[in-house]
């Protein structure tokens, strides 16, 4: 495919859609995990390419995404034969880890952002991932994924509310509660 | 925002948030650009245009535009024609500085050698060694200008002088703030500084320095003597060594020293003035400015007496010519074929041999 071609394709169209939506978001979570930039750069770059592959047989972005990095960041160490990365600790699940003592808490607040990032559409959970876990600012964040300003606090407030509800289903009724 | 705040702390405390800083975060924005670049040009290549493409329509987008990627393609390739436009007009812009616009800023353009302009007759020696001149060229402040042959030279300024360079001249041009100085070390040069006139100009020689504030002026450094021309306005001319300052009117030649020597323009000289203001608009003529100094200088070292001293120091001795007749002549013999020439202190004099009674050398 030529190059105005693949400018003006459909499918780059699309693809560059959900790119824009959750590459920081890849980016930051693998970078988090390997804390290599360059590594992180190649592995995130590997999984998009997988994602474009297979696009139209994609139906949940966010999963297949965060699926297939897992198998990437796995092969990619196979395959360099890192001898001082221990590849089983890094997609540990976090929320099985021991903190501060309130294992519990941290589950349910664990619990209680991943329904609400799976159920709500692809930008909006990596607007709320990218400020809340990955230190974005609203103006960071609304420039990766192509919103305004006041969107991006619109949507945010709207993201912050549900945590609030589904923290309140399991009986915390205030936030400040947790702290 | 206090509920955000609240959320990042909770998220903190359990562990939950992993922090990027801003350099991260700057990194991994540019990692975004050029790692879409690589997957939209594995197959297809044109990478570099990809790349164009994302990186416009991110700044569409930024600019709250709904901008695509050909739409990126679009705009890149608009500013690259703007890009190249701006190039060729900044490129003719300087060109012009240093070719069309008669100048000095920095650079003085030779205006003209001649009406036709023979190669080998002005050299530039500068920071990239030494270049023949022709009409058209620059002149870098600091260059080494040295005229040879029948051609004198024509310089026009940025701050509006004119100036020749005439034959056996050699000048250094400067340039710095408002100050323009040329100096001298050997032959004449001939100023025509606008007047009300911005700035310092100067022409220095070894031993004086002339300084104007809008006149036409010549200044001549033969060997050991600087000599000034003005025809119109007045300069100011210091001896270097005694220090002595002087003014020299319109109409005046002056000599550097540690006293005035000042007398009224001959008629050569005023000639010379007068033929460098027609030449600096028509350079036909500057050919003619040569023609006028020549004579001026045969004319000086014409009348140019010999003391003794000179002569012996030219010749090596001093002689007495006595002749039959009675007379004597006190000199240097040249030559003592049939006939004797005899440098004297009044010219060179010939006698016949056969006349010459005796030659008794002097102390």
């Amino acid at each position: 495919m030529n190059f105005k071609r693949r400018l003006n394709a459909p499918e780059t169209e699309q693809f560059i859609k959900s790119y824009d939506s959750y590459y920081s978001l890849v980016f930051s979570t693998i970078y988090s995990k390997i804390n290599n930039f360059h590594d992180a750069e190649d592995i995130c770059q590997e999984v998009f390419i997988r994602f474009y592959n297979k696009m139209d047989e994609v139906e949940n972005p966010r999963k297949w995404l965060y699926g297939c990095l897992r198998i990437v960041v796995l092969d990619y160490y196979k395959e360099k034969r890192h001898k001082d990365v221990d590849t089983d600790e890094l997609f540990d699940d976090i929320s099985l880890g021991y903190v501060n003592g309130f294992r519990d808490t941290r589950m349910m607040l664990k619990h209680a952002m991943d329904e609400i990032l799976d159920k709500e559409g692809d930008r909006d959970a990596s607007l709320f991932e990218m400020i809340a876990v990955y230190n974005y600012t609203f103006a960071e964040a609304a420039r990766h994924l192509n919103l305004g300003y006041k969107q991006a606090r619109y949507r945010y407030s709207r993201m912050a509310e549900m945590l609030m509800e589904k923290l309140r289903e399991k009986g915390v009724e205030r936030l400040e509660d947790l702290l | 925002m206090k509920e955000n705040e609240i959320i990042i702390q909770a998220l903190k405390k359990y562990d939950l948030a992993l922090p990027l800083s801003w350099l991260e975060k700057r990194r991994i924005s540019r990692a975004k650009r050029r790692t879409l670049a690589v997957i939209l040009s594995r197959d297809s290549g044109g990478r570099f245009r990809f790349s164009a493409s994302i990186f416009f329509s991110d700044m569409m987008k930024a600019l709250g535009m709904d901008a695509t990627l050909a739409a990126g393609w679009r705009a890149a390739s608009v500013s690259a024609v703007f890009a190249l436009l701006l190039i060729a007009g900044g490129s003719l812009l300087v060109i012009q500085q240093r070719v069309a616009i008669p100048g000095f800023n920095e650079t003085a353009v030779i205006y003209s050698a001649m009406g036709s302009v023979s190669a080998g007759e002005g050299i530039v020696t500068g920071s990239c060694g030494s270049v023949e001149l022709e009409a058209g060229a620059g002149v870098n402040s600091g260059d080494m200008v040295t005229v040879h042959g029948g051609s004198p030279l024509l310089m026009k300024m940025v701050n509006g002088a004119a100036v020749s360079v005439l034959s056996g001249g050699s000048i250094k041009p400067e340039y710095s703030e408002n100050r323009s100085v040329i100096h001298l070390s050997e032959g004449c040069i001939i100023s025509n500084v606008p007047s009300p006139f911005s700035g310092v100009y100067e022409v220095s020689t070894p031993d004086a320095v002339v300084t104007v504030k809008g006149t036409v002026f010549a200044v001549i450094h033969n060997g050991s003597k600087t000599s000034v021309f003005v025809s119109e306005g007045v300069v100011n001319l210091k001896h270097i060594s005694s220090g002595f300052i002087s003014d020299i009117e319109a109409g005046y030649y002056a000599e550097a020293g540690a006293e005035a020597k000042k007398r009224k323009l001959s008629k050569k000289e005023r000639e010379l003035l007068n033929a460098f203001e027609i030449a600096a608009e028509d350079a036909s003529l500057l050919p003619e400015l040569n023609r006028i100094y020549d004579s001026i200088i045969n004319k000086k070292e014409s009348q140019g007496r010999m003391t003794l001293d000179d002569i012996r120091e030219k010749y090596g001795q001093i002689d007495e010519v006595l002749l039959y007749s009675g007379k004597r002549y006190t000199g240097a013999i040249i030559t003592r074929s049939d006939k004797m020439k005899i440098q004297t202190e009044n010219g060179i004099i010939s006698v016949p041999a056969k006349d010459v009674r005796n030659v008794i050398p002097k102390q």
